[in-house]
């Protein structure tokens, strides 16, 4: 299953034109995002709202260091390890003094919520930073593709940021479900479902929870370099309130519980947020809020989840119609 | 000298007002009630619209900005009957319910009114210190926050009404025993505090206008406020604001607005990594 | 008398007005087998929390081996060697009967010695066909036997037991009472009890709970036949 939908997703640019391997791409990208934030909810019961502080974090980072005319590689790494930092202190601050979980996802809000404004005030000369301006409200257009390492002066192409989205988006799948079948999986798996007992065991939550905001946190930084790197542009929106909205919404569509649900939850939003986007302004939020609210009043699951179940009860009636027959 | 620092003094108090208002509305939902709402902002906002067009339609302010809290009351009260009356107790998803909610509302507002900003006029004038001058209406303001979060504290602890809710609030299955309508006070509770936010939009908007996105600009400062003021929702509200809007106030006067809130939330994570229960933890008292 | 491996000294605790917990002084020996008795509201449960730093007590102090852990964090306790089943079973109901054993014995053991020690466990409380199984599906009384069984896996000096053999069947109340006397050859044991056959049929001692405080603290026929604890157990008030 897992090789045929590689091969399936690899094989796709051999058919489609680069529009349609632009948008796949974007959604690749950012069910990365949607995985760094189910992995922390799903797995280990903290809801972070600020994933999209680290997402934007990685952005920016990427472009401003590479602008700075250092290699794209090298500026991706940095790109990857802000962010990481960041929510090793975030998290050191929010996780040590064991403040509530409600608590933690409004102040992760905040974050993110505070760093857009940041950013979006950094418009006029004094923002600089080396050979690259800030741009405040406007963002920073021009960004570098990554460099294709055996070929000099060549970027990566519509094509091979297909490529490298897929298979990123497919390593930090596997790497992810392999993390949850460690001893430090399996913790994060028990926090989930009864945090005391953990305690009580002798495991010390907060080295766990970090552990894992600091994992997230890493793994939505990639997630804002390949947007830089897919998109050639970064701007304060990759921070704002739509998009942490947004993410929390393809993790429910998909349902929480799984690692695989998001992502397909992420390429449905995205795909019909896209759609109706270029329906009119203002409905798009509209959807996505009147979306939220019915997820949560009547598919506590997530809708794939509740759509399985429902077809299970449909063949369990089936099975039972033929035995009576 | 008494210029700069009656300014000062000014531009703090300002400062700590704005904290108090916008925090108003969530001190009674999120503080009393335990409903995370990440609605807040948008009340505030629909708050500040209906003044500005109320306003603009010729009623006079001061008439139109109670007349916004009012109608703001019965939007929340609406989002309670629809909603949040079926999650109390599921904290999370309130959060994740009430933010649908906010981007509804924001997307109705953007499609039906636009997206472009409102502004409302007020001819209250200035008085001028020096070369400083002062607008009557924000000094009025500040006067209005203090004023507000008085009354509130007294309807609290001093009417029936207040203690009904209390009631409720900490034991809402023991207050049914007693014969309260549990329902109801949780509904109209959740009211009050969506027109307590609704009047803070309304009092904002002659100084800040209003735009259907505002929401996003009040909902961070209000909950850091709200939570590091810890469990006495109101003394908490108090002290954080006024710690908050110093900070905010200082910050802001000798560099810019943003390095203001970013120090303000730098401090709040501060504060909460050693006080993660709020400034009020451990003290005695009811609100 | 060997030096308690358990004391407690004025240890409180008042739940907004109500005393749960009242200046409790209670020692316990190495390698006894302690029973808790009292009526509904007694304490118990409090006592047992504030011992495992899931309340934190309002005063007084708590010994183990004569170290203070009145303030230490419910991992530290756990790391100490005390190990508790609580009153209500708390266990991860998503996960396996033996993913819930490993996550216990994981911490004390690396991965190959842990796999044995589950083993060992599972075959103790005679859950090895339940193995797989989700302990969400199971039923009440082999919730509480995995429970224990978690306790077990740790290798605790000291097991404290929260009505070990509420809601189970005769069978099953025998089989944990024999368990009970196998964890005690290694480990010193509290259990709260309310089923006065088993409380005989395991412990040569017995403290009474009442309001907070200890009634009597007695070997079990003794206690059991006391006037002032049928008084408290029939609802009279014993003054
Ligand atoms: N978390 C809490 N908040 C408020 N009161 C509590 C809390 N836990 C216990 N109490 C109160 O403390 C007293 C002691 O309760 P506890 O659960 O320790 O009794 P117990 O002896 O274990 O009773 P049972 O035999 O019913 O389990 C009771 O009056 C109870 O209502
Ligand atoms: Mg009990």
């Amino acid at each position: 299953m897992a090789i045929l939908t590689t091969v399936g997703l690899m094989a796709v640019p051999s058919f489609y034109d680069f529009a349609v391997q632009y948008d796949i791409s974007k959604i690749f990208v950012l069910a990365l995002l949607a995985l760094s934030m189910s992995f922390l909810w799903g797995y280990v019961g903290i809801l972070s709202l600020g994933q999209t502080a680290m997402f934007g974090l990685g952005g920016y980072v990427y472009a401003i260091v590479a602008m700075n005319s250092v290699d794209t590689a090298t500026a991706a790494l940095i790109g990857i390890v802000c962010p990481t930092l960041f929510s090793a202190v975030l998290g050191y601050f929010l996780i040590w003094g064991r403040i509530g979980d409600i608590y933690f996802s409004v102040i992760t809000l905040a974050v993110t919520l505070i760093l857009e404004k940041a950013i979006r005030a950094t418009s006029g000369d004094r923002f600089v930073i080396g050979k690259v301006r800030l741009n405040g409200q406007n963002g920073i257009p021009g960004v570098p593709s990554l460099e294709i390492p055996w070929e000099a002066k060549a970027t990566l192409f519509i094509d091979g940021v297909y490529y490298l989205t897929a298979a990123v988006l497919i390593l930090v799948y596997v790497g992810l479900r392999l993390t949850l079948t460690t001893g430090f999986g399996q913790v994060l798996v028990g926090l989930r479902e009864n945090r005391r007992r953990v305690e009580l065991l002798g495991y010390d939550s907060r080295h766990y929870c970090l552990g894992a905001f600091v994992l997230a946190g890493a793994v939505a930084g990639l997630a804002g370099v390949l947007f830089a790197v897919w998109g050639n542009f970064v701007g304060p929106s990759l921070f704002d309130l739509d998009r942490a909205a947004q993410i929390v919404i393809w993790v429910i569509v998909g349902g929480r519980m799984t690692l695989a649900g998001p992502i397909l939850g992420t390429a449905l939003v995205v795909t019909l947020t896209t759609w109706l986007g270029t329906q009119g302004v203002g409905q798009v939020t509209l959807a996505l809020g009147a979306m939220l609210t019915l997820f949560v009043l009547l598919f506590k699951k997530g809708l794939l989840p509740t759509l399985s179940e429902l077809l299970s009860a449909v063949a369990r009636w089936a099975a039972s119609r033929r035995a009576a027959r | 000298m008494f210029e700069v620092v009656a300014i000062y003094a000014y531009q703090i108090l300002f400062s700590i007002s704005i904290f108090i208002l916008i925090s108003l509305g969530l001190a009674v939902i999120f503080g009393m009630m335990k409903v995370i709402n990440l609605a807040h902002g948008e009340f505030i906002m629909l708050g500040a619209l209906f003044c500005a067009q109320l306003a603009g339609a010729g009623v006079p302010l001061f008439l139109s900005i109670p007349l916004a809290g009012l109608i703001v009351g019965l939007v929340g009260i609406v989002g309670e009957r629809l909603v949040i009356r079926y999650l109390y107790g599921r904290v999370l998803d309130t959060l994740l319910a009430t933010w649908g909610m906010s981007l509804l509302i924001v997307g109705a507002v953007t499609t039906f009114f636009g997206p472009q900003t409102a502004s409302t006029p007020q001819d209250l004038g200035n008085i001028s210190l020096g070369t400083f001058s002062i607008s009557v209406y924000s000094l009025l303001m500040i006067l209005l926050a203090f004023a507000l979060l008085a009354a509130l504290y007294l309807v609290w602890r001093m009417t029936r009404a207040g203690l009904i809710v209390r009631t409720t609030m900490q034991n809402a299955a023991m207050a049914q025993a007693l014969g309260i309508d549990t329902d109801r006070v949780f509904m109209l509770t959740f009211g009050f505090g969506a027109a307590l936010a609704g009047l803070t939009g309304a009092i904002l908007v002659p100084l800040f206008g209003a735009s259907p996105t505002m929401g996003a600009f009040y909902i961070a400062k209000a909950f850091v406020t709200v939570i590091a003021g810890g469990p006495l929702p109101l003394t908490g509200t108090l002290a954080a604001s006024s710690l908050f809007g110093m900070i905010d106030g200082a910050v802001a006067y000798l560099t810019t607005s943003v390095l203001g809130e970013i120090s303000v939330l730098f401090v709040a994570i501060l504060l909460l990594r050693f006080l993660p229960k709020g400034v009020t933890r451990g003290l005695k008292g009811r609100v | 008398m060997s030096a308690p491996i358990l004391e407690t000294r004025q240890l409180s605790k008042t739940f907004g007005g109500v005393k749960a917990i009242d200046r409790i002084d209670f020692s316990l020996a190495p390698g006894e087998l302690r029973c808790l008795i009292g009526p509904n509201g007694a304490g118990k449960s409090t006592f047992f929390k504030m011992l495992t730093g899931q309340h934190r007590p309002d005063g007084g102090q708590v010994l183990l081996n004569g170290q203070d852990i009145t303030a230490a964090a419910a991992h530290e306790i756990g790391r100490l060697g005390i190990g508790i089943k609580n009153q209500i079973p708390d266990v991860f109901d998503g996960l396996s009967v033996a993913e819930n054993l490993t996550l216990a014995a994981r911490f004390i053991l690396p991965k190959a010695a842990a796999a044995r020690k589950v083993a060992e466990v599972l075959a103790r409380v005679q859950l090895e066909p339940m193995a797989g199984r989700l302990v969400g599906e199971l039923a009440h009384g082999q919730r509480q036997w995995v429970e224990i069984a978690m306790v077990v896996a740790r290798e605790p000096i000291l097991v404290l037991l929260d009505e070990p053999s509420a809601g189970m069947s005769v069978e099953e109340t025998a089989r944990t009472a024999e368990l009970i006397r196998e964890i005690n050859r290694e480990a010193t044991v509290v259990a709260v009890e309310h089923n006065m056959q088993f409380i005989r049929s395991i412990a040569s001692r017995v403290t009474v709970f009442h309001r907070g405080r200890i009634l009597v603290e007695e070997n079990v026929d003794k206690a059991l036949s006391d006037r002032r604890v049928r008084d408290v157990y029939l609802g009279r008030s014993a003054a």
